[in-house]
């Protein structure tokens, strides 16, 4: 799955095909975490660092990985998936994102405790 | 990185803290807080706190473009800030409840939780309008092209940034001060071990 192909996923199942989201990834045994942004047209991927900062993909634990296939490739190893969404959400979704206010604006988090767990969300069909 | 005057790359090791096996922090920010804050230090501090928009003495604040990455980068938390226990002792210290910990809790938890109140600091300061654009500057590229041992806390670093006494940093020395009153009140919360 590359990255184009995940958004379009996960707007998919929000049910807007303009919603803004971020979406991270914890590796396991691993201290840097992958962040992958939508913002308009525009998708962004980065990995953070340990302490926070922004790391280039080539000093990054991930530099071996393709960075368009990188949450496929790394599915096994990814133990929490967490999606950011701005909202109005489709009811259905109510209750499995939660407010979150951790972000710089009041926004929606859920979470998923493996990829292949997300993996089957997103493929669930919306009503 | 042109223009951003102060920032000086240090070599260093970093202490370690771990909460798992993601979990890692810089110590050397933690121990840069200032050991000992006095009543009058206090009281100053929550005057500083006080002032609306106390920097903007002919201090240029961050442009829009400039708030808008800092938004973005401080919105990104690391993964030990997740952590359920961090959460929970943020939230005792935002509710003004006295926490209670372990001295591992202390060891382990410390970094995290100070750098997750300091992301939410930096981000209200940041609403409020008294980020200033050099600092804004200097704490998009110290972060925005990190390398792997650059941690959000290093900000408060005096001897990694020497121009946090100038007047541009007024609200960073501000929030260190009262991350420093969270740091004596977590040590003085930990429960001493049985036996």
């Amino acid at each position: 799955m590359t990255l184009a192909e995940l958004a379009m996923a996960v707007l998919k199942r929000l049910r807007d095909p303009e919603a803004d989201f971020e979406l991270q990834a914890l590796v396991r045994n691993e201290a840097e975490s992958l962040w992958l942004t939508r913002r308009g047209q525009r998708l962004l991927l980065r990995v953070l660092g340990a302490g926070g900062g922004e790391l280039g993909w080539e000093e990054s634990a991930f530099r071996d990985r393709d960075p368009d296939r990188v949450f496929s490739q790394l599915a096994e190893g990814i133990d929490l998936v967490t999606l950011f969404v701005g909202g109005p959400l489709p009811d259905e979704l109510i209750g499995l994102f939660i407010p979150d206010e951790s972000g710089p604006a009041v926004r929606y988090r859920a979470e998923w405790e493996a990829w292949r767990e997300f993996d089957q969300w997103l493929a669930q069909p919306g009503r | 990185m042109g223009g951003l005057a102060g920032v000086r790359p240090v070599a260093r090791s970093a202490g370690t803290l771990s909460i798992d096996s993601r979990g890692q922090a810089s110590r050397s920010a933690i121990a840069s807080l200032p050991a000992g804050v006095t009543d009058h230090q206090r009281s100053f501090s929550a005057k500083l706190t006080c002032s609306p928009r106390y920097h903007r003495g002919g201090v240029a604040g961050a442009s829009e473009k400039q708030s808008k990455a800092l938004r973005e980068l401080l919105g990104l938390r690391t993964a030990p800030e997740w952590h359920r226990r961090v959460q929970s002792l943020d939230r005792e210290l935002v509710e003004g409840r006295r926490p209670h910990l372990t001295a591992d809790e202390y060891e382990a938890l410390l970094a995290p939780l100070i750098r997750l109140r300091l992301r939410r600091a930096l981000m209200h300061a940041l609403e409020d309008g008294v980020v200033s654009s050099p600092a804004a500057a200097q704490i998009l590229g110290y972060l925005g092209h990190a390398h792997k041992d650059a941690y959000l806390e290093d900000l408060l670093d005096g001897g990694l940034f020497p121009n946090l006494a100038s007047p541009d940093f007024t609200f960073l020395r501000d929030i260190k001060q009262r991350l420093n009153l969270d740091v004596q009140l977590l040590r003085s919360a930990v429960t001493p071990p049985s036996g």
